[in-house]
């Protein structure tokens, strides 16, 4: 069930969009009407939306379904199989682009209206458009992470990732391996994603790179090879166990 | 230094097809019509001669590669088969062309008494017979027999058909069927792929889509390269070059790149080097039978030949190099005298429309709030 207060949130949050009508008293809660597509008065598409709002909501996002099936059902469009919802952005980017406790509004206004322009162009296009997208299942994430922490190797992410969990002192260096100290270097980054990311999702992004960092040191034994991987003393999950 | 970039020059090259495409309403029409006219063709077979019968779509109307008449006032040629499962021996050319024009002439009657919307008038040709559906299209029939010899072509064997050459003294040959499932075999994974984007616009399964509500980048070359050449043959229409012709050489010469206006420079660059010399004459080979020989005109009446090379050059000085034909609406000046003003000025309309709104689209997302690239985490 979801709340009063989140009812009228919603119901407020769509007062611009005439097309799209609420049905707060269903068994699942729903918007549902029709998405315009649009930006600076200019119209490009219409879609066909239904927004469900699940057991959970606000911490479990809405579903949102395009329903007459003008956006092909296939992955590379960014629809989850098999149900077909959209995936509107990284489930560990939530906290940046609609952290709890937001008004719905600014669901409608980011996630919604980015997935739905990002649908029309490819539509007029056939390709993505140049702002890009995120690569399927877990490879997107780590996509996400090497973005944000502006790194560019497993072990790097790992260790900034951790940082988040385990105390680092700020004269320490970096746990991105630079010869810098961390306040001059991630300090801020790591402090941000401490203080607002969800810990359920840094632990899950902590396990995707774990394997990685795992899976290349094997390979690296496997050739015998000095490891290139680590610049520090102790492993990651050295660390872990502490 | 290109003057037009790609994108646009295939932007404004779809809206120039668009506008000489023949409008689906007209198509959809003229198929009505057809039905009507091969469902009272069959059954007054059946009563009458006791054989069977059926009429079917041949020529540009079966490879989707019809365009609009140049001028405006003409109209469209819908030209179909009437093919009647009887045997050579026992009907002569004559007595197969009048029974034909009979059974016509009492379909228009009958349409007369049941009052249907459109009475088409009659009139005789040739070698085949045309209605007339008012200002918008005609439906050109031609009688013809099964052909019996069934090796003749190398697929659709027992599609092949005989029919009466124009005075009616010798048997010709043809197998429409079998060169439409050549032509489009040529690009069948195009044709698929434009109907799989077609299928999530209508509510209709992939099955149901009729080929020719999807056109491929070489069907719409075919159709700009027809409408360039009837353009340049308005005042000779003896000497143009024939559909089938063109048809073949740019089947022959078109690589799949994707790109309109690059299909329209690898065809009239290279089409002339599928043209064979056999014995000292020239040869477009049917790609169904090899020894048919499609210019089979050219040695008795060189002019014909003059003439397809004529236009060939011309097709080259205008599709050969158009990135470098200045903007866009330069390029359109120029076109309007070989394309028709007509044609060219709502191909540039609805280019300047479609501009705006694809320069819209890329502003937009360029500009959103904040990047939230979408992504799949679900695995079926």
């Amino acid at each position: 069930m979801i709340t009063t207060s989140d009812k009228e949130d919603i119901q407020r949050s769509l007062e611009n969009y005439p097309g799209l009508q609420f049905y707060p008293d269903a068994e699942v809660p729903y918007i549902q009407g029709i998405w315009e597509a649009k930006f600076n008065g200019v119209l490009f598409e219409t879609y066909e939306v239904k927004i469900d709002f699940i057991h959970g909501y606000p911490n479990k996002l809405p579903l949102v379904y395009e329903i007459s099936s003008k956006i092909p059902r296939l992955a590379d469009r960014h629809l989850n199989p098999p149900g077909w919802d959209a995936c509107l952005f990284v489930a560990d980017s939530r906290w940046e682009v609609w952290p709890l406790g937001s008004s719905f509004l600014k669901f409608l206004e980011i996630p919604i209206h980015n997935f739905f322009l990002w649908q029309a162009y490819y539509d007029e296009f056939q390709k993505p458009p140049p702002s890009g997208e995120r690569s399927h299942y877990d490879q997107g994430v780590v996509e996400y992470y090497y973005e944000r922490l502006s790194v560019t190797k497993p072990d790097q992410a790992l260790r900034l990732l951790l940082a988040t969990k385990y105390i680092t002192k700020r004269t320490d260096r970096c746990p991105c391996g630079k010869n810098i100290s961390f306040k001059d270097c991630h300090y801020e980054t790591v402090k941000l994603f401490r203080d607002n990311a969800e810990k359920l999702y840094i632990q899950k992004a902590i396990n995707i790179f774990l394997e990685i960092v795992e899976q290349q040191r094997k390979i690296y034994a496997q050739k015998k090879e000095k490891s290139l991987i680590y610049t520090f003393n102790i492993s990651p999950s050295e660390i872990l166990k502490k | 230094m290109l003057d037009i970039d790609e994108d646009q020059l295939d932007l404004f090259f779809d809206e120039i097809y668009q506008n000489l495409d023949v409008p689906k309403d007209t198509i959809r029409a003229a198929d009505k019509e057809h039905e009507i006219l091969a469902e009272w063709l069959k059954d007054d077979s059946e009563v009458k001669f006791k054989t069977n019968s059926s009429l079917y779509p041949q020529g540009s109307v079966l490879f989707g590669t019809s365009v609009k008449p140049v001028k405006d006032g003409d109209d469209f040629d819908y030209d179909l088969v009437y093919l009647r499962q009887i045997q050579k021996d026992s009907i002569s050319k004559k007595e197969l062309k009048e029974q034909v024009g009979e059974q016509l002439h009492r379909f228009v009657e009958h349409l007369k008494t049941i009052n249907h919307p459109t009475i088409p008038t009659l009139k005789e040709g040739g070698r085949c017979w045309t209605l007339k559906y008012g200002n918008k299209f005609h439906m050109d029939i031609l009688p013809a027999l099964p052909d019996e010899d069934h090796t003749r072509y190398t697929i659709n064997k027992s599609d092949g058909i005989i029919l009466t050459d124009k005075a009616l003294h010798e048997w010709c040959f043809s197998n429409p069927k079998g060169y439409n499932t050549w032509f489009k075999n040529q690009m069948r994974q195009e044709l698929n792929e434009v109907k799989a984007r077609l299928v999530r616009d209508s509510s209709m399964n992939i099955e149901e889509i009729p080929d020719n509500d999807a056109k491929t980048i070489l069907q719409r070359a075919i159709q700009i390269l027809k409408r360039h050449r009837d353009s340049t043959f308005q005042g000779d229409k003896e000497n143009k070059p024939i559909s089938i012709i063109i048809t073949t050489l740019a089947t022959k010469s078109y690589k799949k790149t994707g790109s309109l206006t690059k299909a329209l420079k690898d065809i009239v660059s290279t089409m002339a080097s599928h043209i064979e010399t056999k014995d000292g004459e020239d040869w477009v080979t049917s790609p169904i039978n090899p020894a048919e020989n499609f210019a089979n005109k050219w040695k008795e009446n060189p002019t014909k030949k003059e003439a397809f090379y004529r236009w060939l050059e011309l097709a080259n000085e205008e599709f050969g190099s158009l990135e470098t034909r200045g903007t866009v609406i330069q390029l359109s000046e120029g076109l309007k005298k070989t394309m028709g003003e007509t044609v060219i000025t709502g191909a540039l309309k609805s280019y300047q429309e479609k501009k705006f709104k694809r320069d819209a689209l890329k502003i937009a997302v360029s500009s959103v709030k904040t990047q939230t690239p979408p992504h799949t985490e679900v695995k079926s």
